[in-house]
């Protein structure tokens, strides 16, 4: 067997690629926690902080597309082990940047392209490419739980990193904890790139890229996508300051994030391993209109710590649940050749709906002095999505002509 | 033959080692010390 067909174990492509994506997920979820200590030991304003994670957010979405061309054409390995360097070196930079301008530079640019060559996108391609069709969607539901547990782990871990450490040594321990991403991308070094060789294509990255842009299915996932980012993180960065207006207790909100934490675990691995037995446009559409159903719910339902915890727990499940799905029917229509960049270009969607989901949640709150227009995009957009997702087609692409080579 | 063998067995103890781990971080953010902390800079934030 040549090096171009031999593939990687299952188990370590699934325990190494679990472990990356919780390191490179978790790290960043508690990066809330520094916006406290760093203004006021810097004497910046919120809005620099906050100006610094908008650009990492929509950098990790735009180098998505470009480090998923990279990790398919030069293998994941390279790009992953770059992208932890950069990682580490960009918390340094968030504990040491001396202005706003540096700090925008480290902790916005850099670990934002860092995490667009250590997350979802990249280590998708090595599944796609390693984990047969029989098991791929439930080994990128094992990929994304371990994501969702990263980000459950580490808000507290970082909570208590600041507490023990004060918060530029804590930045000094993570930038240590993200470097042990690079031995862990050993286990994702594919034979088919070994000694820089790059498997045959049958098409090249421009024509795999213009086919999935004029393709119907495509463009709908890529719909749906922006819907998922722009209610989770309108959710994730309103919701506190909802629950503040309406007089619940601080305490209520913190509750709500682990419980948000918790069942987003279970909510990627079980879309996941359904994606195995089900049409995953079904699935999509069912979370789409799940999170409409859910948000209406909860606006109609008196506001009590209760229904907050409810709601909490039944968003959490359908939190990153979209992730699986959507990157499994994407290896199913175009193969796997291309399946990072193409998941890259997916999730630049997502970023694009995260940003808005921010922006505007914060833009109409100044206007109208309430949520209550964003709520309503939130579950109109739902419903959208769950009926743009019911005519994807799953089946892999007909191709007429194989293309040149990559 | 293992006891551990059946499939079943290994999957229903995998299992309950994941939600032994999860339900370990869930007290994390339970205790009431770290619950206030959070808070604190949850709300800080907005």
């Amino acid at each position: 067997m040549t090096n171009q067909h031999k593939t990687l174990p299952m188990w370590q492509v699934l325990a190494c690629g679990a472990a990356i994506v919780t390191l490179s997920m978790g790290v960043r979820h508690g990066f809330g926690l520094w916006l406290q200590p760093i203004t006021q030991a810097q004497d910046w304003t919120r809005e620099n902080f906050a100006m610094a994670i908008a650009i990492q957010n929509l950098t990790w979405g735009f180098a998505g597309i470009f480090s998923g061309m990279l990790a398919d054409r030069f293998g994941a390995f390279r790009v992953i082990v770059t992208c932890a360097v950069m990682y580490s070196l960009g918390l340094i930079g968030m504990a040491y940047s001396s202005t706003p301008a540096v700090f925008t530079a480290t902790a916005g640019v850099l670990i934002g392209i860092a995490q667009a060559g250590t997350t979802y996108a990249v280590i998708y391609g090595v599944i796609g490419r390693n984990v047969s069709a029989a098991k791929r969607s439930w080994a990128m539901g094992v990929a994304a739980a371990a994501g969702s547990f990263g980000q459950f782990l580490m808000v507290p871990t970082e909570g208590y990193l600041i507490s023990t450490f004060g918060w530029q040594e804590a930045l000094v321990w993570l930038a240590l904890s993200a470097m042990l991403i690079i031995p862990l991308a050993y286990g994702l070094r594919e034979p088919g790139f070994a000694g820089g060789a790059t498997p045959h294509r049958e098409q090249s990255i421009m024509h795999a890229l213009h086919e999935a842009m004029g393709y119907r299915s495509f463009q709908l996932l890529m719909a749906g996508y922006f819907v998922c980012g722009f209610q989770v993180v309108f959710i994730g960065v309103h919701m506190p300051s909802y629950l503040k207006d309406q007089g619940l207790s601080p305490e209520v909100a913190s509750i709500a994030l682990a419980l948000i934490g918790l069942f987003n675990v279970f909510g990627t691995y079980i879309s996941g391993s359904l994606g195995q037995r089900m049409a995953k446009r079904k699935i999509l559409s069912f979370i789409y209109f799940s999170r409409s159903v859910a948000i209406v719910l909860f606006l109609w339902a008196p506001l009590t710590p209760m229904s907050v915890y409810i709601f909490s727990a039944t968003m959490g499940f359908l939190w990153l649940s979209t992730v699986p799905p959507t990157n499994a029917v994407v290896a199913q229509i175009f193969g796997v050749a291309h399946l990072s960049m193409l998941g890259g270009f997916v999730f630049f969607s997502h970023q694009i709906g995260s940003f808005m989901g921010v922006w505007l949640g914060g833009y109409l709150y100044d206007k109208t002095g309430s949520y209550d227009i964003v709520w309503y995009i939130s579950i109109a957009l739902g419903v959208f999505a769950a009926l743009v997702n019911l005519p994807v087609k799953e089946t892999a692409i007909e191709r007429a002509h194989a293309t040149a080579a990559a | 033959m293992s006891l551990l063998s059946p499939p079943w067995i290994r999957q229903a103890l995998i299992g309950l080692a994941c939600i032994a781990v999860l339900l370990g971080v869930l007290s994390m953010y339970l205790q009431p010390e770290f619950l206030l902390t959070l808070a604190n800079q949850v709300w800080g934030c907005f």
